[in-house]
């Protein structure tokens, strides 16, 4: 019985992390974020078995992860968001530990946490018994707290998160390698790398026909450059939380910048 | 005796047959030459692209893009001066001591004869510059100009590819510059991606700006010439500046030029018209003046307005 259970809760996780896979074959932009989102996970789930571990002999689990929200850019925070788009991690409510220290919360999908044993602490094997037991346990009151910079280092992440080059902007066929000058479909020229980094660095307040209180609204939001917009999952909704911020005006910003991103490539 | 067999120094097949008919097809394509040129390079493009995913081209593969890059640019010239023969009065004029061909008029549609007048190379400034000044755009704006040196250096850079294999010769370092191309004498055209891309953008920044400017210059002097007309030259129809009817006269030019397939495509036709009416405004009411104060009203102006 337990080794088929075993084989069906892995099989459900990596369904999980295929679909994962699967969101940067469909958007190209994001396949870093994808690649090291993956490497992430692998970190957050070993984070979470070696807490469990320490905490085999006490009546509690650990399932949730704590990162300081200040530690969020819009690239991790991206990152973040298709891990929970694919299921693979849980947004829980954001908690405080004290002031200017809030912790956003995360627990990963159980199924993971399952096969990588991180409810059986020091079993050999494998009871399913124990597994249901342990999981039965009450959280523990705090939440495994990490940083970017540890969890990375762990797992031997050494490059930095970004929007990778966009497909072709025309026939939107993905490039087949990133120093590509033309589409190998359509023949288009295609943006170059160093201009695109520019563009996505290019600072808010350098798009034209943006008014300084929208700059600085957004500013406020940690959306500095055209990257950090352009990385948001759903722009136009983020934009939208800012105070004072509706409809027409996420509207115009991300005409605007849309505008000056198809001049700048063209 | 037996006759002794000569074995050849070089070993020889027999000659395949090769027949012509057989290695053409017909398309119907109705595009723009602008239009074309872009889809010509865009080809070319692919086929490099497709070689060069993870290493420099060839040697061999930089000659043969080369080639087809200025291929598709001697290709726009050709196609925009012939049809350009065909629908703009002043160029059929110009161009009306050129000879053709009687095999050529006796087998042609009229509608295309003019093709025939373009069977000499544009590659190089001189025949280019030649081709321009026929049709009556004797001297060449500033930005055509200073796209012209960049032109000829591509065109002698063709002339090894075409005729030498790569290899630079002596009369193609000569022009390109002895003092800083002896050396290279005898080297092999090897370019890098970079280099091939960045030859890519100048012909196609230099074809845009001929473009560019030939349309001006041709749409722009139909307007002097119909209030100032030549001696001999009749007008059958003269600029109303009103969109309604002026469509169907500016259609022909707007269609000939204007890029429709390629992106960022031409403004649409009624604010390419527009342009042409605003730029040309103050034009028409300082030759109408000046006409009106010479007392020369043409006949024909006169016709119009009963």
């Amino acid at each position: 019985m337990g080794p088929t259970v075993t084989k069906v809760i892995r099989a459900h996780r990596d369904n999980r992390i295929r679909e994962f896979r699967s969101l940067g074959e469909k958007v190209v932009e994001l396949k870093t974020l994808i690649r090291v989102g993956e490497k992430f996970f692998d970190g957050v789930v070993a984070a979470m078995t070696a807490r469990n571990e320490e905490l085999k002999g006490k009546r509690e689990k650990a399932t949730v992860l704590g990162i300081e929200a200040k530690e969020f850019d819009p690239l991790s925070s991206r990152m973040v968001d298709l891990l929970a788009e694919a299921g693979l991690l849980h947004r829980e409510e954001e908690v405080s530990h004290g002031r200017d220290r809030t912790y956003r919360r995360f627990t990963p999908h159980l199924a993971a946490l399952i096969a990588e044993r991180a409810f059986s602490p020091g079993e050999r094997g494998t009871s399913l018994g124990n597994i249901v037991e342990f999981i039965a346990r009450p959280n523990e009151k705090h939440p495994v707290r990490r940083n970017f910079t540890t969890l990375f280092t762990a797992q031997g992440i050494n490059e930095t998160l970004k929007l990778d080059l966009p497909p072709c902007q025309n026939c939107q066929t993905p490039r087949n390698a990133e120093k590509q000058k033309f589409c190998q479909n359509c023949g288009s020229k295609l943006v170059d790398e160093l201009i695109y980094n520019r563009i996505m660095a290019m600072k808010i307040n350098g798009v034209p026909g943006l008014t300084e209180f929208l700059i600085g609204k957004m500013e406020s939001a940690n959306i500095k450059t055209v990257g950090a917009l352009r990385a948001l999952q759903d722009p136009g909704t983020e934009l939208r939380k800012i105070h004072a911020i509706a409809q027409a005006r996420s509207d115009r910003i991300l005409t605007k910048v849309e505008d000056y991103v198809d001049e700048m490539m063209s | 005796m037996t006759a002794i067999a000569i074995r050849p120094l070089v070993e020889v097949q027999p000659l395949p047959s090769i027949d012509t008919t057989q290695l053409f097809r017909h398309t119907d394509e109705v595009w723009s030459p602008i239009d074309k040129f872009i889809a010509n390079t865009n080809a070319i493009n692919v086929i490099l692209a497709g070689a060069t995913a993870n290493r420099d081209p060839s040697p061999e593969l930089c000659s043969i893009v080369l080639l087809g890059y200025l291929s598709a640019v001697e290709t726009y010239f050709r196609t925009l001066l012939s049809r350009l023969a065909h629908i703009d009065e002043l160029t059929m004029e110009a161009l009306g001591q050129k000879q053709l061909l009687f095999s050529v008029a006796m087998k042609r549609p009229r509608e295309s004869l003019a093709e025939a007048l373009y069977e000499d190379s544009f590659a190089s400034v001189k025949e280019l510059k030649a081709r321009l000044g026929e049709i009556g755009m004797t001297k060449l704006p500033p930005e055509i100009d200073a796209a012209l040196g960049i032109y000829e250096s591509i065109c002698h850079v063709r002339h090894c590819c075409v005729h030498r294999f790569g290899y630079l010769g002596n009369k193609n370092a000569n022009d390109l510059g002895m003092s800083k191309h002896h050396h290279l004498i005898g080297g092999l055209f090897s370019a890098s991606t970079d280099d091939l891309a960045n030859i890519a953008d100048a012909l196609q920044v230099f074809v845009k700006t001929c473009n560019n400017h030939i349309f001006k210059f041709v749409t722009d002097r139909t307007v002097v010439a119909q209030i100032c007309p030549k001696h001999d030259f009749e007008w059958a129809w003269s600029w109303t500046w009103k969109f309604k009817t002026d469509k169907k006269r500016f259609k022909p030019y707007y269609d000939l030029f204007a890029l429709v397939v390629g992106r960022p495509s031409s403004v649409v036709m009624k604010d390419a018209y527009m342009q042409f009416k605003d730029s040309n405004a103050a034009k028409v009411a300082a030759l109408t003046t000046r006409r009106d104060a010479t007392g020369r009203a043409p006949q024909r102006e006169a016709e119009t307005q009963a």
